[in-house]
């Protein structure tokens, strides 16, 4: 004869266990609400970033420009690398200035002013200072060349008055071109894949002045300023017809 | 078992931190490497004719919460210049026509006068105040209010008449250039098109 089990006593529903669904869904619904009026996602709630920002403006002045310009010549550097010479030690450059008074301009080469500058400003910004370390920013500048049109239209009268000269002849002795500006261009994601840019806006314009204040080589300066002038020929050549 | 799942998951929270950390201190990202477009020319044809500048105060901050609790506030406030320059694109339909009743006279086209770019001078920042906490700002994310900022000043300049005016100097400059190029008398006449909209 088997013996039957008997059943299992039925738990009967706490009032604490009552307690804690009733708690439950008050919780759940509590922070369903919350995220549904702040409009949050769930994830929010572990970590959330809020940005804000905003601008004013006010027009400052209005003016008449007289620019032809004729070339872009774009280039991109990082900063500071590009700057910085593998081959030049700090505490060389610093001893050298020490044994000329202090003057870092007169003391060093231009190659070893320009590692001087970079170094150091890099240092002050938290950046790289040393070719074999991280911490840059690729800054893009746009030198453009042409001419101020009264620089052309002063040339045009000087030299193409006479009824015989053909356009070709006048033209042909235009002076290079001059540089007219230099443009930092804007950083923006979708135009710059080299990461993030850990700087403030003064950091910023110490980058870019210092990228403008080095310029260009003098033989690719004078190259640019050559090429402006065939492209001004071209454009001319286009506009004055053939006397 | 409880007991081996919490040593578990503290010992893989431990090691992820010191990864993270140890990478952030130690190891950092190389410099790209730009042999491929480190330069480049680019032939222009344009007359710049007008500028408006603009002085923007520019605010950017950013707050981050771990579980509810502030973790980082970062703000800044600087002041920049931004230029709206308007001109003519020379390479476009400019069309040239001698004659007429007189010997030396011409007969000129010109396309419509547009915004030829709008330039955040950079040298010009005026910073008044940055909290940028130990994460630091990334200037990228600055970047999106300047380019906000640009792009209403633009929207100023043109409700300002920025092309009626590069119009008229623009006409001024052409006509100046060929009466100093030995024409006499020159009609210039702009092309009713619709600007283009920004292009550089």
């Amino acid at each position: 004869m088997t013996k039957r089990k008997a059943p299992p006593p039925r738990r009967r529903l706490r009032p604490m266990h009552l307690g804690l669904v009733l708690v439950s869904i008050v919780l759940v619904t509590a922070v369903a609400v919350f995220l549904s009026v702040r409009d949050l996602s769930i994830s929010d709630l572990f970590y959330r970033r809020t940005r804000t920002g905003g601008s004013q403006s006010i027009l400052t002045a209005m003016e008449d420009l007289s620019r032809l310009e004729t070339l872009a010549y774009i280039r991109r550097s990082v900063f500071p690398h590009d700057y910085l010479s593998p081959d030049i030690e700090m505490t060389e450059l610093v001893r050298t200035i020490t044994r000329h008074g202090g003057r870092a301009e007169e003391a060093l080469t231009p190659l070893e002013y320009a590692h001087y500058r970079a170094a150091n400003l890099a240092s002050h910004l938290g950046m790289a200072v040393r070719r074999d370390q991280g911490g840059y920013v690729v800054v893009t500048s746009i030198y453009r060349f042409g001419y101020d049109v009264e620089t052309l239209t002063t040339y045009l009268r000087s030299t193409g008055k006479t009824e015989s000269a053909k356009t070709a002849d006048i033209l042909g002795a235009l002076p290079p071109g001059v540089l007219l500006e230099i443009e930092i261009e804007d950083l923006s994601r979708e135009t710059y894949p080299y990461g993030p840019v850990k700087i403030d806006a003064e950091g910023w314009r110490r980058i870019t002045a210092f990228v403008a204040d080095i310029g260009l080589p003098d033989a690719v300066f004078t190259e640019m300023a050559e090429r402006s002038r065939d492209q001004a020929i071209q454009i001319l050549r286009r506009i004055i017809p053939e006397s | 078992m409880k007991k081996g799942v919490i040593v578990a998951i503290m010992t893989v929270v431990l090691v992820g931190t010191v990864v993270l950390v140890g990478r952030y201190i130690f190891f950092s990202v190389p410099p790209p490497d730009l042999h491929s477009a480190r330069s480049r020319i680019e032939n222009l044809s344009t007359l710049t004719t007008g500028r408006y500048e603009y002085r923007d105060v520019i605010f950017f901050g950013e707050e981050t919460r771990l579980l509810g609790i502030p973790t980082g506030n970062r703000e800044m406030l600087f002041a920049i210049r931004i230029d709206v320059i308007a001109g003519l694109y020379l390479a476009d339909a400019v069309t040239v026509e001698a004659g007429g009743r007189r010997e030396r006279e011409l007969f000129v086209t010109l396309p419509a006068p547009e915004i030829i770019r709008v330039v955040a001078r950079e040298d010009t920042i005026d910073q008044y105040f940055a909290r940028t906490g130990f994460r630091g700002v990334d200037w990228l994310d600055v970047s999106e209010e300047v380019e906000r900022a640009k792009e209403r000043d633009r929207r100023d300049a043109l409700e300002r008449g920025i092309l009626d005016r590069a119009r008229m100097h623009g006409e001024f400059l052409v006509r100046e250039l060929l009466l100093a190029a030995g024409y006499d008398t020159v009609h210039i006449r702009f092309r009713p098109d619709e600007p283009k909209g920004l292009r550089g």
